[in-house]
């Protein structure tokens, strides 16, 4: 019985394989000639024992320990009683996500299936059908809703057109929603701060408000600029640049206090708060050079002819240089950003607990012994989520902007 | 066009010089242009006439002279320069179109942002400037996706938008395919019969006698001969221009 089916089978997987076979132009390219040939067939087996080693690894590895953990991988051990102060922006995201990509990215529909995916994913980290699944499948529901709303607007001009502002203020409101929203009330303090909530929090603040002031230290950088500033900028890029990201972090833990001035009691801050402000230096200093060769790659022909239609600075910048500028870098900008955001685990070098320690911290618990494998693979599962889907928007923006065709 | 012309002074420049490090590009350069007045600036490469027309709005900073627009003295307040650069609409050789906005938004944009004129206003107004510069059609498309000579009449389109009194070419056809020269003339030639405040650099001779009022010849920085067409083309005195003109023609 057995011997009758293994076969046919076998059959039909090889005639599926060989209908796509000679449908693509793979036929031409793979036994193209002798080294063709013997490539095609060396990569084929690392391919099939790659594959076999890895599911084998899935099948056989210890998760036990992910379930178990999934709370301190999120927010580390944030007080059970304040969790509503995460909730709101995760919906609000999630709004925000589901109607800007109806208005501006218009998914198709492998986008779509992958960010279903994604999200089956996050929620099967929540599965046990506590309240959190319930919250979770809230901010599920407003992403939809935020779809839904930007997908029947899109043809309605002046609805539309309302919407898009909505879009625009909510994702300039969400920082400061998040900060206001931690902080108001009797807040636990940020050494409660942890798990992949800390990386994500860390690298939003460092881009949203590093960017602009890289563009401020691009534009003080530039050759037209006053003497003075373009000395400060270049000495602010380059000693910033200077030192390792590791010799700034612990400059934040214990110079920073003793340097900082005592207004709003900033030289009393928290160690995440000072970590905040370091970040936030360092990607600008870096995004800086970014934007400077953006900037100069601008030809001279722009500044005159905006000159011309009497634009004055400030809005031959808005409107005419910057939008290029930008344009241009932009996969060297999501590339910065990526780095960044995977640079936000050396934090715990400042015994901050972001979601590596975590990771690390389980590993080394007895319970968990030898499980180490399994944790550093799901941590850079996770990592990878977030900078697959920031390459995935980039690559997309850029579809949109017509990068390379206009 | 002399009919059109009145004899108002609308740009007035009195012993201009202007130095590109040790190599003086303006020497004591004095010119006076009426209003409504088409002016065709002539010379040889490096004789300095772009740069005299750069001048006047301010794209290169004059080191001594006095350059006066419709009334307004050209010095350090940037309220003037601004004033000066919205009467003043400018044609460059390289189209210099904004490539990230629609060709619409070309026009519009500067009528919307400097004259703070509604979204609505401006862009009825940049159609209408497409029209008459013959390519309403192409309003939502970008400029690297028109020919050389459609983008540059995009270009005149959005100097005209912010309705300057005067307006200065820069060798407007000089990038441009020969196919595609005619068309931006016919554009330029509609326009000095509408009684605009012209200066023309160019090498079309033909467009040149054409709607000319008067010649300005550059050598070396310097104005060496002015008057109209017909004085040029058959009673020219200085030797350089005689030179010239053999030469180009």
């Amino acid at each position: 019985m057995s011997d009758n089916t293994q076969p046919n089978s076998e059959i039909s997987l090889l005639q599926r394989i060989r209908m796509i076979y000679e449908d693509s132009d793979a036929k031409s390219q793979l036994f193209k000639t002798k080294l063709h040939t013997v490539i095609t067939l060396v990569s084929l087996v690392i391919v099939v024992w790659a594959l076999f080693t890895i599911a084998q690894f899935l099948v056989t590895a210890e998760w036990q320990v992910i379930s178990d953990k999934r709370r301190a991988f999120m927010i580390g051990r944030y007080p059970e009683e304040h969790v509503w102060r995460i909730w709101p922006t995760v919906w609000m995201f999630a709004g925000l996500a589901g109607l800007s990509s109806a208005l501006w990215l218009r998914p198709g529909r492998r986008m779509m299936i992958s960010l279903f995916i994604a999200a089956a994913i996050v929620s099967y980290l929540f599965l046990e059908f506590d309240s959190n699944a319930l919250k979770f499948g809230f901010g599920l529901l407003l992403g939809l809703c935020g779809y839904a709303l930007g997908y029947f607007t899109y043809t309605k001009v002046s609805l539309n057109a309302l919407v898009v502002r909505i879009a625009v203020l909510g994702w300039v409101l969400l920082i400061p929603v998040i900060l206001v929203l931690l902080f108001i009330g009797d807040a636990p303090s940020t050494n409660y701060w942890g798990g992949l909530f800390v990386n994500i929090i860390l690298a939003a603040i460092a881009i949203v408000v590093g960017t602009p002031l890289a563009v401020v230290l691009a534009l003080g950088r530039t050759k037209e600029g006053y003497p003075i500033i373009r000395i400060l900028s270049t000495t602010i890029i380059e000693v910033v640049r200077g030192a390792p990201l590791i010799a700034w972090l612990f400059m934040g833990r214990f110079v920073l206090p003793f340097i900082l001035p005592s207004w709003f009691g900033l030289n009393e801050a928290d160690v995440i708060i000072r970590t905040m402000i370091i970040l936030i230096v360092f990607n600008a200093a870096y995004t800086a050079e970014v934007v400077r060769g953006g900037l100069q790659a601008i030809p001279k022909g722009q500044y005159e002819a905006a000159n011309s239609v009497g634009f004055n600075g400030w809005q031959t910048l808005r409107l005419i240089l910057l939008p290029q500028a930008l344009r241009a870098v932009l996969p060297s900008l999501i590339n910065q950003y990526i780095g960044l955001f995977k640079d936000t685990t050396l934090v715990y070098l400042i015994s901050v607990v972001d979601v590596l320690e975590v990771g690390r911290k389980a590993f080394n618990e007895l319970a968990y012994t030898g499980t180490a494998l399994e944790v550093l693979v799901f941590v850079g599962f996770l990592f990878w989520i977030v900078t697959w889907s920031m390459s995935n928007l980039s690559k997309k923006v850029e579809e949109n902007l017509g990068l390379g065709t206009r | 066009m002399a009919e059109n012309q009145s004899n108002k002074v609308i740009i007035h420049a009195e012993n201009v010089d202007k130095w590109f490090g040790n190599f003086q590009a303006l020497k004591n350069v004095s010119a006076d242009i009426n209003e409504g007045e088409v002016v065709v600036v002539l010379g040889p490469s490096g004789s300095g006439k772009s740069t005299f027309i750069r001048c006047i709005n301010q794209l290169e900073e004059h080191e001594a002279g006095v350059i006066v627009v419709n009334g307004i003295e050209i010095n350090d307040d940037s309220r003037n320069l601004q004033k000066i650069r919205s009467e003043v609409g400018m044609v460059f050789q390289q189209f210099n179109l904004f490539p990230h906005l629609t060709v619409l938004d070309n026009v519009a944009l500067a009528p919307r942002k400097v004259k703070k004129m509604p979204k609505q206003d401006a862009e009825e107004l940049a159609m209408a400037g497409l029209t008459r510069v013959g390519i309403p059609e192409q309003a939502l498309k970008f400029p690297t996706q028109l020919s050389g000579g459609q983008q540059q009449r995009v270009a005149i389109a959005r100097a005209l938008a912010m309705q300057p009194k005067i307006m200065l070419f820069d060798e407007p056809t000089s990038a441009l395919d020969p196919e595609m020269i005619k068309e931006v003339l016919d554009v330029m030639r509609e326009l000095a019969e509408s009684g605009i405040t012209m200066i023309v650099v160019t090498h079309e001779m033909g467009f040149a006698r054409e709607v000319a009022d008067r010649f300005l010849f550059f050598s070396e920085g310097e104005i060496v001969e002015e008057g109209t067409p017909d004085h040029f083309f058959n009673n020219a005195q200085e030797d350089r221009t005689k030179l010239f003109l053999s030469q180009i023609l």
